[in-house]
């Protein structure tokens, strides 16, 4: 920011638009030819042309209104953009957006504790440390408000403590660029971006209204991945086919070798070749015999910091997941079976069978047993429960104690990493909870939706279909079946040798001498672990720092009189010719 | 149709009045310095032998016992030249300057033959060509409007002087004459006229100009071409320059005018976009002539 006596610019960079005043007035004398203009006789402009230059650079100058005006527009303009501030015009209250970046790649540890808890930190020193009003955003799939703008900043900060990282992917550059730009209509004085993807690609004149700063954090430094298989068995079954997708996060070539690993540990070379520019690339391996095992990708050390994500499982999928479902039989949840051949539904009644499912999906509270299986249960919003339909849950859980939903406190609500949790939002619902309970050694999710899918008013909406595949997937992610997993899968129980970490991120594989496997980094995003140095934040972002409201900066009234000027030389141009 | 008829009658009021007396070629209204036969008694001079017997005054012999004859007035035509500009700068204006000045041309001559004075239009640009033959007659005016109507301004400003010496030749009597020109000749033009008062012609100097050479309406860089030698002059105009111009064009228009009164001759200034009859009747009130 630059500081005057009286006036500073919030936008000081914008200022450099006055070297515009160059072309523009070299353009004009370029294109000032003269007209041709008969007269009797040229005698007096001889004598005048011997008293004065009128082709002075000052004469013509001094003669051009137009450029006088352009000049002056110009100016007001550049003035407008660099968002002049005086203490006699700020006033107002600032505002100030965080978001916390909650992807699955925030919990590596390469930094300690870990990425998420460094920018949770630096997330509740922003709130605590600020005196306007705050509002909290989590990136993951999309953008979520956690907490809208709000005076109280200590609750804001604790809400930043509670958040955990999930295991989506951050999404692209140009797309996070977008989901900030809807932030704008909230007309922020400040955004922090808290996050480890560092490759961001943010304008100069992006959001120019607001200071965006951007903080990143991670070490910097190279990588090769694994991070996504496409595999399938050939016609006689015993055949593997594999296009690997491999990321290279390097600015040189890499060469890197590929080999397959079977469950005897020995390692029989597949291919080898040569990455050559940054970004990710599409490997086709030879077809090998093997019915499971692991992909290993050989690239050299410095080139490749990180070992974690060099790694993919495959296996033969084996038997379907079961799911039982409790709902009357007219009910939507019971076309399911039909959407979703991979899975083995059942219908249970009021009693729950001996045979255990593998998940269960209810409309209303669900029976006691089902607390001992992933479940997910629809709650209406609004009216009373149907008798008969409805099993009665045989616990305290808090939720249930409240028929209107709308009116459950904030404290009883979860910010979820349920896939697709917006689709909740699209159906009109909401997610009341989602939690992960540990019961007898095993980590069971539950999630509550209120949200009625036999509702007539939510009948035939398309999005219904894919949230209750997100939830399905979300809730047997364990047991899913699947060919293949990149290493750290929790699917991958023969590797681990125990129970899997169901959250993503690094681990140590147990007994494995300290290795350390990258668990559901499924997206090529995401494995961009090691991210470039802090950002050098711009001109704009720096503006972010100045601590100070808008409502009644002038820069508005500037640009205005700079646009009436301009309208003024069009119509003085259009009468004059 | 240069005139209207009702305006013809009009300028049957006017006529031309002289400082002095000029001698004529033909009996005509005015009083000649010569001697003549009119009505008039103009002096009285001692009989020396050989005067015409009948002029005696008897009575006066009666009285002073010596004999003196009566001297009569002679009346004669005045000789009006109109040398009218027809360079190519006169067809400037809206009007041009041009139509501007064959109308007064065309009522100076009107006027003067209306009192049977001799009127000859020259125009001159190149050099000097007679328009009409010398008109006495009332009814040579329609010869003189048609000759002044087939004439048009294109030729080429030469040498006034030349013109002068020209036109010097060609009438070798003194008379009036109506200069109408804009006056763009340079030092050439003071030395024609400075020929013009040494014959004695009492000269009356009608500067047409348009309303745009007095204030200019150009701004901004132009090219000035002009519009007879097609020499180019560019510049950038701006306020400054167009108040340096109009401060030239008031010394020059000065200049022009002290140098005329000078030489007994009169200026006057006629605008292309003022009426017509007013700027007659200004141009006779301000060179002597009288209603």
């Amino acid at each position: 920011m630059l500081r005057g006596r009286g006036v500073s610019f919030l936008n000081p960079g914008f200022l450099a638009g006055l070297l515009l005043l160059g072309p523009v007035i070299a353009l004009y004398f370029l294109k000032t030819r003269p007209r041709t203009r008969p007269v009797p006789s040229n005698a007096i402009w001889r004598i005048v042309l011997s008293r004065v230059n009128p082709n002075s650079f000052l004469q013509r100058f001094h003669n051009s209104l137009f450029l006088l005006l352009q000049i002056l527009s110009i100016v007001l303009a550049v003035l407008a953009t660099a968002r002049p501030i005086g203490s006699f015009w700020s006033s107002g209250q600032s505002s100030r957006i965080i978001i916390l970046d909650v992807s699955a790649s925030m919990q590596a540890v390469d930094v300690k504790p870990s990425r998420f808890s460094m920018a949770q930190k630096r997330a509740a020193e922003l709130c605590r440390n600020f005196s306007g009003r705050v509002a909290l955003y989590s990136i993951g799939h999309s953008l979520m408000p956690v907490v809208r703008y709000t005076d109280a900043t200590e609750g804001v900060a604790n809400a930043v403590m509670k958040l955990i990282p999930g295991h989506q992917a951050t999404p692209g550059s140009d797309r996070v660029l977008r989901l900030l730009r809807d932030l704008e209509g909230l007309s922020p004085d400040e955004i922090f971006l808290l996050t480890d993807t560092p490759d961001l690609q943010i304008r100069r004149d992006f959001m120019p209204q607001t200071a965006l700063t951007v903080e990143t954090f991670g070490r910097e430094g190279a990588n090769v991945a694994i991070v996504g298989a496409d595999l399938a068995f050939d016609e006689s079954g015993k055949n593997v086919e594999v296009t690997l997708s491999v990321l290279s996060d390097n600015f040189v070539p890499v060469e890197i070798s590929l080999s397959f690993q079977g469950e005897d540990g020995r390692l029989s070379r597949l291919q080898s070749l040569t990455l050559p520019y940054q970004g990710v690339h599409s490997v086709d391996l030879p077809a090998f015999a093997a019915k499971r095992g692991t992909i290993v990708l050989d690239a050299p050390p410095e080139r490749n910091l990180s070992l974690a994500d060099d790694r993919w499982y495959f296996s033969d999928p084996g038997l379907k997941p079961s799911v039982g479902i409790m709902a009357p039989s007219d009910s939507a949840l019971l076309r399911l079976p039909k959407a979703l051949p991979l899975i083995s539904f059942t219908r249970i009644g009021a009693a729950f069978p001996a045979d255990l499912p593998d998940a269960v999906l209810g409309l209303g509270s669900l029976p006691i047993e089902a607390r001992k299986l992933p479940t997910c249960a629809f709650l209406p919003g609004q009216g009373s429960l149907q008798p008969g339909e409805i099993l009665p849950w045989e616990a305290d859980h808090p939720l249930l104690k409240f028929a209107n939903w709308d009116a459950v406190p904030v404290k009883c609500m979860k910010p979820g990493t349920l896939p697709g949790t917006p689709l909740v939002e699209s159906v009109e619902g909401s997610l009341l909870s989602e939690e992960v309970v540990t019961l007898d050694g095993r980590q069971i999710s539950h999630v509550w939706v209120a949200m009625d899918p036999d509702h007539p008013s939510v009948q035939g909406n398309f999005f219904i279909p894919i949230l209750l595949f997100n939830i399905l997937e979300h809730l047997l992610r364990d047991k899913f079946p699947r060919l293949s997993y990149p290493v750290g899968n929790p699917g991958l129980a023969a590797l681990w040798k125990g129970p899997a970490p169901t959250a993503a991120g690094l681990f140590e594989i147990p007994g494995g001498k300290g290795n350390i496997a990258a668990v559901n980094l499924e997206a090529p995003s995401e494995a961009h672990l090691t991210p470039a140095s802090s950002r050098t934040p711009t001109s704009t972002q720096l503006a972010g720092h100045a601590g100070r409201a808008q409502e009644n900066s002038p820069w508005k009234g500037v640009l205005s009189v700079g646009m009436v000027l301009l309208l003024a030389e069009w119509f003085l141009f259009m009468r004059r010719n | 149709m240069l005139f209207d008829i009702k305006f013809f009658k009009s300028l049957k009021l006017l006529s031309i009045i002289t400082k002095r007396h000029f001698r004529g070629e033909k009996i005509g209204h005015r009083r000649s310095p010569n001697r003549g036969a009119s009505a008039e008694f103009a002096e009285y001079k001692e009989y020396l032998p050989g005067d015409d017997l009948r002029f005696i005054d008897w009575n006066l012999y009666a009285r002073l016992d010596r004999l003196y004859i009566k001297k009569f007035h002679n009346e004669e035509d005045l000789n009006v030249s109109i040398l009218l500009d027809t360079s190519q700068s006169m067809s400037f204006g809206n009007p041009t300057k041009f139509d501007h000045a064959r109308k007064i041309a065309a009522a100076i001559a009107y006027i003067a033959l209306q009192h049977r004075d001799t009127a000859r239009i020259y125009s001159f640009a190149q050099g000097l060509n007679p328009i009409s033959e010398g008109g006495f007659r009332r009814g040579h005016i329609h010869r003189m409007m048609g000759f002044l109507e087939k004439t048009s301004a294109v030729g080429r400003s030469q040498s006034f002087e030349e013109v002068v010496s020209h036109f010097l030749l060609k009438n070798t009597r003194a008379g009036v004459v109506f200069l109408l020109t804009d006056a763009l000749f340079g030092e050439d033009l003071f030395a024609g006229l400075k020929r013009l008062a040494h014959r004695k012609f009492e000269t009356n100097f009608v500067h047409v100009l348009t309303p745009e050479e007095l204030n200019p309406d150009l701004a901004g860089p132009v090219e000035l071409v002009d519009s007879e030698d097609q020499s180019k002059v560019s510049l950038t105009v701006n306020k400054t320059v167009l108040t340096l111009y109009e401060e030239v064009l008031r010394e020059t228009v000065d200049e022009l005018r002290t140098f005329l009164i000078r030489k007994g001759m009169r200026y006057h200034q006629s605008l292309t976009n003022t009426q017509f009859e007013s700027t007659l009747l200004k141009l006779f009130e301000c060179s002597g002539g009288a209603a």
